[in-house]
């Protein structure tokens, strides 16, 4: 029975090619949506998933709060993790990790630079596992032990087995010990270099050990199988109170401090903390695809649904006379849901393939390096199998009831009738299509407007025509390296092109520091976090500060060096300032606050990414260490790729064997949108998808539509009906579907647009013009369909339509 | 015992708006091996009073008994399997399937009694001499003329062997001879003792039943003219 009926929905698919294109097409590029979201979600759910403990390690938060403000770090002090671990026997262990950043390491004479740095203690490998090109877990036991990435292996060594080598940073020897790929695994932390902290210098060891006050190392704790983080997390306030508070009393310290618990698997996804790893994922984002899969994957069923059913005439009269020759209902239901699951392992068939073509593509939009090896996965095919379920037997079995209800009756002469049955369930599908047609092109017009925004929107400063140029780091004590790094600015001015330079720690719009500083109130002196941008003199006027009062730093003045502060509005208004001028902050010493005299105020702008809104700022004037880190340069406007060229040049011949690393502020502010711009990308990416599937399902319907009518508009035409009359006859009912949809979906696409533009600092507003376009569009797509329809039909002869039943 | 018999049989349709009487208070009697036409004007309530008698619907008031046993309240679920042991049905426009072949139209009824596959083979291939269309086993529908889909039809009828047949108009989508044709293949049938009721305008057709039953608006015509001369 099985064999005949899988051979009849079969030989029912080749009957009619332009049905089967439709539907299989139509759940094909469905099923194929769903899965490539499905791959991202998956890989971005696979975070630190892969490590054998990973449910039982748990990262410490640090949060500061100073009366109405609060920094939360995902570093720790450096002694947080061991004296944890020895207090506490539900610990299994821990580790802890120092960023070093930018490391330079030498081989042979030539410098190889890598992104990030660590010194990492022996327990790191072997809480965290990785994948060991070479070498393994023990690979940081010595002191003078490195472990680096492939890639960077392959940089410096080649094919060569790179154990056992000797490499050089600041004047010292590292042994590789180990190569672990980069590319194997999912992990919050940036790969790299890893020193082992057993070569720490015993003084820097022994500063660090006793340092409360000072936190610098992502710090992780391994809980015993069975201990409880959520009781334990009771305990970390006692510990605070023991071990951290009493270093800061000494500083006149009046805030509060916590260690918060946060489950590894959560940090890649959280985004709300400074002084953590980059690269982090987006919760809200993966939730929100997750959601488009659903709706696309509903969309295709819905096409599925409504062309089963709208085609039910032709299955008509097959399961009256299969209920005539005694098939029962339940035999006949099986038929037919055994036809849905062939069409859909069909779909499944056919999606496979496009996934496989469209990984390459789907990757670059998505910004995942995603190989087809993860099709292969138990869990890929569990979804295979879902959706199997989903499509050919929730999806078929509305068509299988409907369709095997059809009255016996219905095959003698008297008794055909349209066996189409009730409009009302197929319009209502159609209405849902529209709808949410209609609320993903309300939200990818909203993303595009958000994304715009923040690209466009003035950020107080001028950041056209900036180049930002990476400064080599000499080792903190050689001044006369440092006071080398000065001429830089000097000798690139020289270029006619440039028009301005100055030295600044932090890229504007990226953001900087941050430091406790002391404001009086009233009360007395309150410490106060904030952010603080460390430059030269010639920073502010470059970047295009609007002074409100006071005056800038001045070289001439040499007090400005060690204690003039600049800082912004927001600063005044915090701070209850009426004359900020006669005002000062104040930096925590050991005995005594040094005081930072107020000599300017700036308007507010933007020092970091419109994702966090404007704080109370300060701007110092520092000495050339802390000032240095870039150098931004003004270019005139015109021919880039020579200029770029020919500081190049400029730049070798100042700083002979330092790699040139310059980039425009304009491309690493867009940078920081990168999130939004993949979430626009592939939003689009797939509310086109939802309008082309909406468009196959219009197609078939309208199609089933046009030929249910075509006697009617037979008898139109031979009355006088126009082609524009049958036009407007025919679209009439989808365009009051398209009506009733726009009223169901605008309000929800109004509400979760607005929910998700108030989650950012700073945000464009919502506009009707984002409703009106996905209405236009939509309504485009909508009646040129079905116009196309009405056409064929009024162009059929009128004699063959007046005979049509 | 008659194989049909049909008691004050009445069947009315009703809408919000219309009610119509389609059978009123019909008795019937027909006996096994009998060959019955029934004709009347279109409207009279022939297609009616054969969906009734193919168990194809219920009646509204009345009683039918079929072989003795009252089935006029009998649900859906026992109505097919009734049909499945006792009936066949020829249509008028044939009806059959596109996407089966010849054999596979002709094993339908045969598919929902449980038989074993190579009994139903033995039963296809033996109804499908009997009408002379075995060579045309692997065709379909749309490669057959229609008379050949009439045999193919009448195949399909005979192939569980029921004690009636019921044929709505078979030679309605005919020519003459394919007509002819097809009205020897019931009166063979109805020789070999299967009891045939057909439904018919022709009275060409109706000349090879030995009876006929004629309808009018619903009732039988007799009663028809015993009422008006009332």
């Amino acid at each position: 029975m099985l064999r005949e009926h899988l051979l009849i929905a079969w030989r029912t698919l080749k009957r009619d090619p332009l049905f089967a294109l439709l539907n299989i097409g139509g759940l094909a590029i469905g099923i194929t949506a769903c899965l490539l979201i499905w791959i991202y979600v998956q890989d971005e759910l696979s975070f630190d998933a892969h490590h054998a403990k990973a449910d039982r390690i748990h990262r410490i938060q640090t949060h500061y709060v100073f009366g109405d403000t609060h920094d939360d770090f995902g570093i720790a002090p450096f002694p947080t993790v061991r004296t944890l671990v020895r207090e506490y026997p539900e610990l299994e262990g821990g580790t802890q990790l120092m960023q070093l950043g930018e490391v330079t390491l030498e081989h042979e004479g030539r410098p190889y630079v890598s992104e990030d740095g660590y010194y990492a203690d022996t327990a790191f490998f072997r809480t965290f596992d990785f994948q060991w090109t070479y070498g393994g877990p023990e690979a940081l036991d010595a002191p003078d032990d490195l472990v680096i990435t492939d890639k960077l292996a392959a940089r410096m060594f080649g094919d060569a087995d790179p154990i056992g080598k000797l490499v050089q940073r600041n004047g010292r020897s590292l042994r590789v010990a180990g190569v672990i790929d980069a590319d194997a695994i999912n992990t919050h932390i940036p790969l790299g270099v890893f020193l082992s902290m057993k070569g720490l210098p015993p003084p820097a060891e022994e500063s660090l050990s006793d340092n409360w006050g000072n936190n610098n190392s992502f710090s992780y704790l391994v809980f015993r199988e069975g201990a409880d983080p959520v009781a334990f997390q009771e305990k970390m306030d006692a510990f605070v109170a023991k071990y951290v508070l009493p270093s800061w009393q000494g500083m006149g310290f009046n805030g509060s401090i916590r260690f918060d618990l946060e489950p590894l698997k959560d940090v890649h996804f959280n985004n709300t903390l400074i002084y953590d790893t980059p690269k982090k994922g987006n919760r809200a984002y993966v939730t929100l695809l997750a959601v488009v899969a659903v709706l696309i994957l509903l969309i295709a069923c819905i096409n599925f649904i409504n062309m089963s059913t709208a085609g039910a005439t032709r299955r008509a009269k097959e399961v009256a006379l299969r209920k005539v020759a005694g098939a029962r209902k339940e035999q006949l239901v099986a038929q037919f849901i055994g036809g849905s699951t062939l069409v859909a392992l069909l779909a499944i068939g056919v999606s496979l393939l496009l996934v496989m073509l469209a990984l390459p593509a789907f990757g670059e939009l998505s910004g995942k390096d995603i190989d087809a090896g993860r099709l292969l996965s138990g869990g890929f095919v569990g979804v295979l199998l879902l959706v199997l379920l989903v499509v050919g037997v929730l999806a078929g079995s509305y068509p299988a009831f409907f369709l095997s209800r059809f009255a016996p009756q219905l095959l003698l002469k008297e008794g055909v009738a349209s066996a189409a049955g009730k409009q009302r369930v197929r319009k209502v599908l159609m209405g849902l299509q529209f709808a949410i047609a209609l609320f993903m092109g309300v939200g990818t017009l909203v993303v595009f407007a958000q994304l715009h925004w923040l690209r466009t929107t003035d950020m107080g400063f001028r950041k056209d025509q900036l180049l930002a140029v990476t400064m080599p780091q000499p080792p903190p004590n050689d001044t006369l390296q440092w006071s080398a790094l000065r001429t830089v600015k000097t000798e690139l001015m020289r270029e006619h092109f440039v028009k301005g330079a100055a030295f600044t720690w932090a890229v504007p719009g990226e953001g900087g520091g941050r430091w406790v500083l002391r404001v009086k109130t009233p009360e007395g002196k309150v410490d106060k976090p904030m952010p603080v941008m460390t430059c030269d003199a010639d920073f502010p006027e470059l970047i295009g500060l609007q002074l409100v009062e006071g005056r800038m730093f001045d070289p001439e003045v040499p007090t400005d060096a060690q204690s003039a502060v600049v800082v912004n509005e927001s600063a005044v208004k915090a701070f209850g300032w009426d004359d900020p001028l006669s005002e000062a902050l104040y930096a925590p010493g050991d005995s005594v606050d040094q005081e930072l005299r107020v000599i300017g105020v700036v308007k507010d702008f933007h020092y970091t990414s419109l994702h966090t809104p404007i704080e109370p700022l300060a701007l110092f004037q520092s000495d050339p260490r802390y000032g240095s880190g870039t150098l931004m340069l003004r270019l005139e406007g015109g021919d880039t790729g020579t200029q770029l060229a020919e500081l190049e040049e400029r730049w070798a011949e100042v700083m002979p064997g330092a790699d040139w690393e310059a980039t425009f502020l304009d491309d690493s502010i867009a940078r920081l949108y990168a999130a939004e711009d993949t979430l626009f990308r592939v939003f689009t990416a797939f509310a086109v998808l939802t309008l082309v599937l909406t468009a196959m399902g219009l197609f078939g319907l309208a199609a089933f539509t046009a030929k249910r009518r075509t006697r009617e508009i037979g008898v139109r035409r031979v009355l006088g009906a126009s082609l524009g009359d049958v036009v407007r006859l025919l679209n009439r009912e989808f365009l009051v579907l398209l009506g009733v949809a726009a009223l169901l979906a605008f309000p929800l696409a109004a509400f979760a647009a607005q929910r998700w533009l108030e989650g950012f600092a700073y945000h464009t507003g919502l506009s009707v013009l984002h409703f009106f376009g996905a209405l236009v569009v939509t309504l485009l797509i909508t009646v040129l369909t079905v116009s196309w329809h009405a056409w064929r039909t009024v162009h059929a002869d009128p004699v063959q339509a007046l005979r049509h039943e | 015992m008659s194989l049909i018999q049909t008691i004050a049989l009445s069947k009315t349709y009703r809408t919000d708006e219309v009610e119509t009487t389609a059978l009123d208070a019909v008795d019937i009697t027909i006996g096994a091996g009998e060959f019955v036409a029934i004709m009347g004007p279109s409207g009279c309530g022939k297609s009616t009073l054969l969906n009734i008698l193919g168990l194809l619907d219920n009646p509204t008031s009345g009683q039918y008994l079929l072989n003795g046993t009252d089935v006029s309240g009998h649900t859906e679920r026992q109505r097919a399997g009734l049909r499945k042991q006792l009936l066949g049905f020829v249509f008028q426009s044939f009806n059959l399937i596109d996407e089966l072949s010849v054999a596979e139209n002709i094993e339908l009824p045969l598919v929902y009694t449980g038989m074993k596959a190579a009994e139903r083979r033995e039963r296809v291939n033996a109804a499908m001499e009997r009408m002379h269309i075995g060579h045309r086993a692997k065709h379909f529908p749309q490669q057959l003329s229609g008379g050949q889909q009439q045999r193919v039809a009448v195949a399909r009828a005979v192939v569980n062997e029921p004690a009636l047949i019921l044929a709505d108009e078979p030679t309605g989508n005919l020519d003459s001879a394919h007509g002819e044709e097809v009205m020897q293949l019931l009166t063979g049938l109805n020789e070999a003792g299967t009891t045939i009721v057909m439904v018919t305008h022709s009275l060409r057709d109706a000349g090879f039943a030995k009876r006929t039953i004629q309808l009018l608006d619903g009732r039988l015509a007799e009663a028809v003219a015993a009422t008006e001369l009332l």
